[in-house]
C-alpha cells in the first residue's frame, strides 16, 4: 500500500551548472576569460569561435578545458559523448 | 446535521492535513511550486531567480521519473541533482570533479534551460548499460523520444524549442532517424514503447556482458527488428490473428498474449495456460499479458497469471493500466488496456571470457 504511493528517488545525477552573473568571473578562474574574450578558443565539436554568447558548457579533458557551442549539431555530439561516458556530469 | 458541522468545523485541519502529506509524498511537486512562486520575484532577486531555475528543472524531470518509474518497475530511478558552481571554485576543484559544467541562461529563457538540461540527464541516464551495443541512430533516436515524452508530460511549453533546434535538424539530417521515430510514435500510441520495448531494452542491458565488438552487430540487428516486431503489433487491426506475437531471437525472447476474447471471460482459463505453456517450452522470457481495462477481465487475466506464474516457475514482475489508441475498422480508437509482465525467473545471461577475466581481477 506505501509502496503504491511513495516512490523516493534516491539516487540523483548530478549536473554541475553555471549562471550567466557568474560566468565571467568562474572562467577568470580558470584562467580561460581572457582567451574567450580574444576569441582564441574553438569550440570542441565545429572549431567555430567560442565567444561569451555562445557557450553551451566545458569540461576538463587532458588537462585542458575544452568549450562547446550552442548549435544543435554541437549538443548532439555532446549528448553522444555523454552516452558514451567519455566526460562525466 | 451536527455531524456535518463538527466535520466541517474539523475540515480546514483536515485539508491542511492532506496537503502536508500530499507534499511530503510529492516532493517534486514542491519544487515545482515553489520555482512559479520565486519565478514572480526573478527580476529583483538573484537569489529567486537562481531557486526558480534550479526547481523547475529538477522538480519536473524528478517527476518525470516517477511517471517512469511507474511504467518500468525493474528499472531503479536515478533523478537529477542541480548544483551551481560557485564562482570562486578554483581551477584545481574544477579539474578534481572532472564533471562537465552546464551554462545557464537567465529566467527568460528557462525552455532553453530546461531542454539543454533534460536532455544530458536523458543521455545519460536512460539505457546505460544497452547504448554501449546500440547503434548511433538507435541511441539518438531513443534519447530524442524520451525528451520528447518528457517535455510532452512535465514541460509543453518548451516543446517548441525541443522540436526547431534539436530534434527536426537531427531528423532532417539522418533518414533512419526518422524511420525510427516513426516506429516509436506508433508503437507509443498502443502505449507499448515504455512498458514493453523499453522494459525490454533494459533487460537486455541488464543481461548481455560481452564485449561490445563481438556482439554490437547482432544487438544492432535484434534491437532493428523488435522494433519492427512492435510496430507491426501497434499496427494491426482489432482481432486480427495473423500478426506475430513472439519475438524468438538470440538475446530477445518475449510473446505479448491478449487475453479477453469477450466470449472467453468467465470461461474455464485452461486454454490460456495451455498457450503459456507453449511459450514458456519455447524458453520465452518474458510474456507481457495485455487485455482490455475491465474489472471482470483483470479477474481472469491476473487468475491466469497467478497459477501461469506458480506452475512455471515465472513472477509477475509489472501490472499497470495505460491507455491506448487501437485499431478498428481502419481508424483508432481509444481504449483503457491492463498489461501485466511474466517473467522467467532464471534468466538467460550473456558472458564471454574477457568480461569473467574482469570481475575476477576486480
Amino acid at each position: 500500500m506505501w509502496k503504491k504511493f511513495f516512490h523516493p528517488i534516491i539516487d540523483k545525477e548530478k549536473l554541475k551548472v553555471v549562471c550567466d552573473l557568474d560566468l565571467e568571473k568562474y572562467l577568470d578562474n580558470l584562467g580561460k576569460l581572457q582567451a574567450v574574450k580574444e576569441g582564441e578558443i574553438s569550440c570542441y565539436f565545429c572549431e567555430d569561435t567560442i565567444t561569451l554568447e555562445n557557450i553551451f558548457c566545458f569540461f576538463p579533458l587532458s588537462g585542458d578545458v575544452k568549450f562547446v557551442c550552442d548549435k544543435g549539431e554541437c549538443k548532439l555530439k555532446l549528448s553522444r559523448f555523454i552516452d558514451k561516458d567519455k566526460i562525466s556530469l | 446535521m451536527n455531524e456535518i458541522f463538527k466535520l466541517l468545523k474539523l475540515s480546514p485541519t483536515l485539508i491542511l492535513l492532506f496537503i502536508v502529506i500530499y507534499f511530503i509524498l510529492n516532493p517534486e511537486k514542491v519544487q515545482i511550486w515553489s520555482s512559479i512562486l520565486c519565478g514572480l520575484f526573478s527580476a529583483i532577486s538573484d537569489r529567486a531567480s537562481r531557486r526558480s531555475v534550479k526547481n523547475d528543472i529538477e522538480g519536473r524531470v524528478n517527476y518525470y521519473v516517477k511517471i517512469l518509474n511507474k511504467n518500468l518497475p525493474s528499472v531503479k530511478p536515478v533523478g537529477l541533482n542541480i548544483t551551481w558552481v560557485s564562482p570562486d571554485e578554483k581551477e584545481e576543484q574544477f579539474f578534481d570533479e572532472n564533471k562537465l559544467v552546464l551554462r545557464i541562461r537567465k529566467h527568460p529563457n528557462q525552455n532553453k534551460n530546461f531542454v539543454n538540461a533534460s536532455m544530458m540527464y536523458v543521455s545519460k541516464v536512460i539505457l546505460k548499460k544497452l547504448k554501449r551495443y546500440l547503434s548511433q541512430t538507435q541511441k539518438d533516436s531513443i534519447d530524442f523520444f524520451v525528451e520528447k515524452s518528457l517535455l510532452e508530460k512535465v514541460k509543453k511549453n518548451a516543446l517548441d524549442y525541443f522540436m526547431s533546434d534539436l530534434l527536426m535538424p537531427a531528423l532532417e539530417a539522418n533518414s533512419k532517424m526518422s524511420e525510427l521515430f516513426d516506429k516509436y510514435n506508433i508503437i507509443d500510441k498502443t502505449g507499448l514503447f515504455y512498458p514493453v520495448f523499453l522494459q525490454e531494452m533494459e533487460y537486455l542491458g541488464n543481461k548481455v556482458f560481452y564485449s561490445s565488438k563481438k556482439i554490437r552487430p547482432k544487438i544492432i540487428k535484434e534491437v532493428k527488428e523488435f522494433i519492427s516486431f512492435l510496430k507491426n503489433y501497434s499496427d494491426r487491426e482489432i482481432g486480427q490473428e495473423d500478426t506475430m506475437q513472439n519475438f524468438e531471437k538470440d538475446y530477445l525472447h518475449c510473446a505479448i498474449m491478449i487475453v479477453a476474447k469477450r466470449q472467453k471471460i468467465g470461461a474455464d482459463i485452461k486454454p490460456y495456460v495451455r498457450y503459456i505453456k507453449n511459450l514458456v517450452d519455447r524458453n520465452m522470457e518474458n510474456i507481457y499479458i495485455i487485455g482490455p481495462a475491465k474489472k471482470a477481465n483483470i479477474q481472469y487475466m491476473k487468475e491466469i497469471i497467478d497459477y501461469a506464474a506458480e506452475k512455471f516457475k515465472y513472477s509477475m514482475c509489472f501490472e499497470g493500466q495505460y491507455s491506448s489508441a487501437i485499431l478498428f475498422h481502419g481508424s483508432r480508437t481509444q481504449v483503457s488496456t491492463y498489461l501485466m509482465l511474466l517473467r522467467k525467473i532464471d534468466v538467460q545471461k550473456y558472458y564471454d571470457e574477457e568480461y569473467i577475466k574482469s570481475i575476477q581481477n576486480r
